[in-house]
């Protein structure tokens, strides 16, 4: 990646050059070839090292030094060729990256093009592999340069920075004061760890850099999404996930969901097909006909059910448009509704396509209007029995604390229960025909499919809600009140820091959340753009390889390594190992929907489950090609866990106990179960 | 792999997951299982107002007798009541050694009558109005509180009621099937997860599921001795009481199939089947914990009663008011305790359900005071908002 050496800092001056001082360049080459490793010359040639003195003796201008730093980094960065960087230990790239972001956060506004703008662009363009090792203690045996003395406090905490010492004070002739012993402590830490290369060929780390990101833009890189993140580059396929064109999974997948009957029958049909069966099982009077039709309806609405997890579950493993899919589990599981309420199995492939999927990458206030509207969320919380003098609360509730503003917001009980006047009337019709009004209601009815408004169940008066009147006028206050949810910050704050739970770690840092939230709100809530920020920045290109999987997120990525682009034909195991790891799919009860963070997962009880499912997953197909029904078909397929892509991408990223243990398998099917075992498996 | 090698290599363990029989609830440590029956279970069936002609012409199909010889009568407890005549092996006798309570017009404020939402609520036990903090279970915080007490779900998944930021295990032993992966692969697995985050939490899984290969080697020693196995719930009630016994001391289950809304029965039928079931379960738990018995307190719940007027279809549909069971070595039993009406139309609640007099945080909350010596912020903590009542269980 080409660095301008001249770059300019806020000001546009090139003040950094001028003052960046100066390393003899024979000392620098001694230092890094004494360690062991080299650099290539071209590289050592120019690179400068901070000896000179500071500035102001007495007090440091923490600027200058960031900006000295930054420049140090940047000529460096600039220098090293990418490769040897590619498989920087965490340590390395993580310093870096946390050291500029805590600087930036001192200093003032980063402009791209400057020395710290540019130093975070080159790290993160060489950050992506996962683990590779430094060899800092080989560095710090190697580090005995002139016999010079100690130098100090920060000299002896980084042991790899003795080299770098030695040759500051063989070219000043001085012992380094203390704040500037810090700055080259760290760059002795950059320059280290680009010249410590852990023992690997240079050739397969761009491959390792494609998996890696493959990995967790996906829900599991395999072959063909490396091959295809390779060819596009990282932007490119950025652009193209974040603003997909309407695309069908491939052949027989596609062709299994066209055959749903949740892909060809309208919800309003369906649904009223259903109650239909249902009062016509209720009235039936002898006892066994009734327990058999009552029976075949509850059968009937885990038939839909399993559909929509079908679907789910075919496009997780198929779709090329990976991150809509990621997004649609995202938000199914924010706006979270349980199967098993009333007959909601029917309306959750409809819920999901209509209101989540078609929104999941586009405005959140049209997704949350959507959610607001569909019959599925107002069952669910029982907003179709909020009424005027008979409120119900519970959807109001819901919406700020778990939808949008969140539970420390700030907002009142009383807000709560404005919100819910405001909802009184929102509610479902299942039948065929709309509620006799008074003429002076008639105007205000609405009624969308299942979707009804009902004047006569709502409250029109006039509300106050986070402080701001609403006037009372029918449906419109929902919407004013939906729009004035979405517009408050903590609500931006709320969802950024959601996606980056999801994404990036349990722990999100706050300066990343806060770009994303400023983000979601000068977008206007745009879902795709608060995303492109969250993915360019440098703080998830360092949190890679450290997010524990979800079972979901699990099995899903176990079948994709698996078995690639070979469709299966019967997810049913799937649906299976989530029910035993317990994430099934719309099977949260609680509306808070499943947790997202690691402690949730990695409990002792479920870890000794995830290895049985390893092992399911590795023994062979697991029944996931023999289909259901009355003319099955059977395909033979074994999972070919090493294959290509395991040589060329995650061969060099496991630790040597995993390497130990896959050596020790006794058969392929047990290296299958070892690798699926693997701390490696569980993060990505 | 020997336990000893499996500790040998594990250095340092983090308390919070602790190890079974490396770190057990103390032997006098008081012991509580709350059993939970999902569906709504016909409390009316279980415990008979046998002195309510109101009962006998509400149910015409599926009331149970007054006590006589007949067998199929209801088991008679007081004048007022009578027990379901299934549990007369099993309970009964429990009842009258005074080792069995039953605390009637029992359950909680929330009327939606919907399994999910009302299991969700009691579980969760915290204020039906206000915020609601869907991760927070009352028997995890009741663990916090209590401490040392190994909790444990013998259920599939984590259940509600044992969510928060209590480390809770859980492991469902209904059906204990040999794991696939053996022991030379799970050394393998261990090996790689050394000096890794997740290093204890591995070894631990794996050293509970040796438990459980023990267990069941035991168990089919027995068998082939042609000692009585037992199977269902009863099976699984054993295996809880031995767990406890040994190592866990707040534990929790559930049994479902109790939502009767179709040919119910009466003294004999679907529900005499589930509840002889379940009764032989409870049973054998005195039995399994020996000495531990007399520290221990088992509570059978369930979200709501069910309408006390039978429906079209000899079943009945959600109601309201439930009846609470208490047993324990300790437990003062053989009587119906708590508040109580006359059992006529008048009290009905809504004109449909046994009214709640006794709600389950207050009668809980008193029974946790005594069991386990709690202070007034400590019963503040596990049922906020909730003031405990003490209706002399203990």
């Amino acid at each position: 990646m080409p660095l301008d050496p001249h770059p300019r800092d806020v000001n546009g001056e090139k003040s950094a050059t001028r003052n960046a001082p100066r390393l003899k360049q024979d000392v620098c080459q001694r230092a890094v070839t004494e360690t062991g490793h080299g650099l290539p010359g071209s590289a050592l040639r120019v690179v400068r090292c901070g000896t000179a003195r500071p500035h102001r003796r007495d007090s440091v201008d923490p600027d200058h030094h960031f900006t000295h730093m930054a420049a140090m980094a940047t000529q460096l960065l600039a220098l090293v060729p990418p490769q040897p960087l590619a498989p920087l230990l965490h340590h390395g790239n993580l310093h870096v990256t946390m050291l500029l972001q805590s600087c930036s956060e001192r200093s003032a506004r980063v402009e791209p093009g400057s020395y710290s703008g540019q130093a975070r662009a080159a790290v993160r363009g060489h950050v992506g592999s996962t683990q590779g090792r430094c060899g800092l203690r080989k560095v710090a045996q190697h580090s005995r340069l002139n016999g010079l003395p100690e130098t100090g406090q920060h000299a002896k905490k980084h042991n790899a920075a003795m080299p770098f010492f030695s040759c500051v004070s063989g070219c000043t002739g001085r012992v380094p004061n203390r704040p500037f012993r810090w700055s080259i402590a760290v760059l002795a830490l950059l320059l280290v760890a680009c010249a410590a290369k852990p023992p690997q060929p240079p050739g397969p780390q761009p491959k390792a850099d494609a998996f890696a990101l493959a990995n967790r833009l996906s829900w599991g890189a395999n072959t063909s999404v490396v091959a295809q993140f390779s060819k596009q580059g990282l932007q490119a396929h950025l652009q193209s996930q974040l603003h997909p064109s309407v695309r069908k999974l491939a052949g027989e997948p596609q062709a299994q969901i066209d055959a749903m009957t949740i892909s060809k029958v309208p919800l309003v049909d369906l649904v009223q097909q259903l109650e239909q069966q249902r009062k016509d099982a209720d009235a039936m009077v002898q006892d066994d006909a009734k327990k058999a039709a009552q029976q075949a309806y509850q059968q009937e609405l885990n038939r839909l059910q399993r559909e929509a997890t079908a679907r789910h579950l075919l496009r997780a493993l198929y779709s090329p448009n990976q991150v809509q899919e990621q997004m649609t589990w995202f938000w199914m599981n924010h706006f979270s509704v349980h199967q098993g309420k009333g007959n909601l199995r029917a309306m959750l492939g409809d819920y999901e396509e209509t209101a989540i999927r078609t929104h999941a990458l586009g405005r959140f206030r049209d997704l949350l209007g959507a959610v607001a509207s569909h019959p599925a969320m107002l069952r669910y919380l029982d907003n179709d029995q909020n009424a005027t003098g008979r409120i119900n609360e519970n959807y109001a509730r819901e919406l700020m604390e778990l939808h949008t503003l969140g539970v420390d917001a700030g907002y009142t009980q009383r807000d709560v229960q404005e919100l819910a006047r405001v909802l009184t009337g929102v509610g479902i019709n299942l039948g065929t025909s709309n509620p006799a009004l008074k003429k002076e209601l008639q105007p205000y009815y609405l009624r969308r499919g299942l979707f009804e408004f009902n004047p006569a169940r709502h409250d029109f008066g006039d509300k106050v809600l986070l402080g701001k009147p609403i006037k009372g006028r029918g449906m419109d206050e929902v919407n004013e009140a939906l729009d004035r949810l979405v517009a408050q910050p903590a609500s931006a704050r709320f969802i950024s820091r959601k996606l980056a739970h999801y994404w990036v770690s349990d722990e999100p840092p706050t300066a990343l959340v806060e770009r994303m939230a400023q983000r979601f709100e000068a977008s206007h809530g745009d879902i795709a753009a608060t995303l492109e920020a969250l993915f360019t920045a440098p703080e998830f290109a360092a949190a890679s390889g450290r997010k524990f999987k979800d079972p979901m997120r699990y099995v899903v990525s176990a079948v994709r390594l698996a078995y690639d682009d070979k469709a299966v034909l019967n997810v049913g195991p799937m649906i299976n190992w989530l029910n035993r790891m317990g994430e099934p799919l719309y099977g949260r009860v609680t509306p808070d929907g499943y947790p997202l963070a690691a402690s949730a997962w990695n409990s002792p009880g479920q870890m000794a489950t995830r290895f049985e499912i390893a092992k399911a997953i590795g023994s062979g197909s697991a029944g996931l090609f023999k289909s259901d029904g009355p003319q099955s078909v059977e395909r033979s397929a074994f999972p070919q866990l090493s294959n290509a892509l395991y040589y060329q991408s995650i061969a060099q990223t496991l630790s040597p106990a995993t390497v130990r243990a896959l050596d020790q398998a006794a058969s392929p099917q047990e290296w299958n179960s070892f690798l699926l075992s693997s701390p490696e498996m569980m993060y990505r | 792999m020997q336990r000893r090698q499996l500790l040998a290599r594990s250095t340092i363990l983090p308390l919070a997951w602790g190890h079974a029989r490396l770190f057990a609830a103390a032997p006098g440590t008081p012991r509580l299982l709350l059993v939970f029956m999902r569906g709504g279970y016909d409390a009316a069936s279980l415990l008979v107002p046998i002195s309510s002609p109101f009962y006998y012409e509400a149910r015409p199909d599926i009331a149970l007798a007054k006590p006589s010889t007949d067998l199929a009568s209801a088991l008679p407890l007081t004048a007022d009541w009578g027990l379901h005549p299934a549990l007369r092996e099993s309970l009964y006798p429990l009842y009258q050694s005074g080792e069995l309570a039953f605390v009637p017009f029992a359950g909680t404020d929330d009327l939606s009558r919907s399994h999910f939402e009302t299991q969700d609520s009691i579980e969760l036990g915290q204020p039906l109005d206000g915020h609601r903090d869907y991760s927070s279970g009352f028997l995890n915080r009741l663990a916090d509180v209590v401490g040392g007490s190994m909790p444990m779900a013998f259920t599939d998944q984590l259940p509600s009621i044992f969510r928060g930021s209590a480390k809770v295990g859980n492991l469902g032993l209904k059906s204990l099937a040999k794991p696939a992966v053996d022991a030379r692969q799970s050394d393998i697995i261990a090996s790689m997860y050394q000096g890794t985050r997740l290093a204890a939490s591995v070894q631990q899984g794996f050293a509970v599921r040796n438990d459980i290969q023990r267990e069941m080697a035991a168990e089919m020693d027995a068998a082939s001795r042609n000692a009585i196995s037992a199977k269902g719930f009863e099976l699984e009630a054993r295996r809880i009481g031995r767990l406890m016994k040994d190592t866990h001391s707040l534990c929790f289950v559930d049994v479902g199939g109790w939502d009767t809304h179709v040919a119910q029965g009466a003294a004999t039928g679907y529900l005499a089947n589930r509840l002889d079931e379940l009764g032989r379960g409870l049973a054998a738990l005195p039995q399994e914990l020996g000495s531990t018995w007399k520290n221990t307190t088992v509570v059978v719940m369930s979200e709501f009663g069910r309408t006390f007027r039978q429906n079209g279809n000899r079943g009945t549909d959600h109601g309201h008011g439930s009846v609470m069971w208490v047993m324990g070595g300790a437990v003062r039993g053989g009587r119906i305790a708590g508040e109580q009406v006359a059992v006529t139309q008048a009290n009905l609640f809504q004109n449909r359900d046994y009214p709640v007099l006794n709600e389950y945080r207050a009668v809980l909350g008193g029974l946790f005071q005594r069991q386990f010596g709690l202070g007034k912020t400590q019963l503040a903590s596990v049922f906020p908002g909730a003031t405990a009542k003490d209706i002399g269980l203990l």
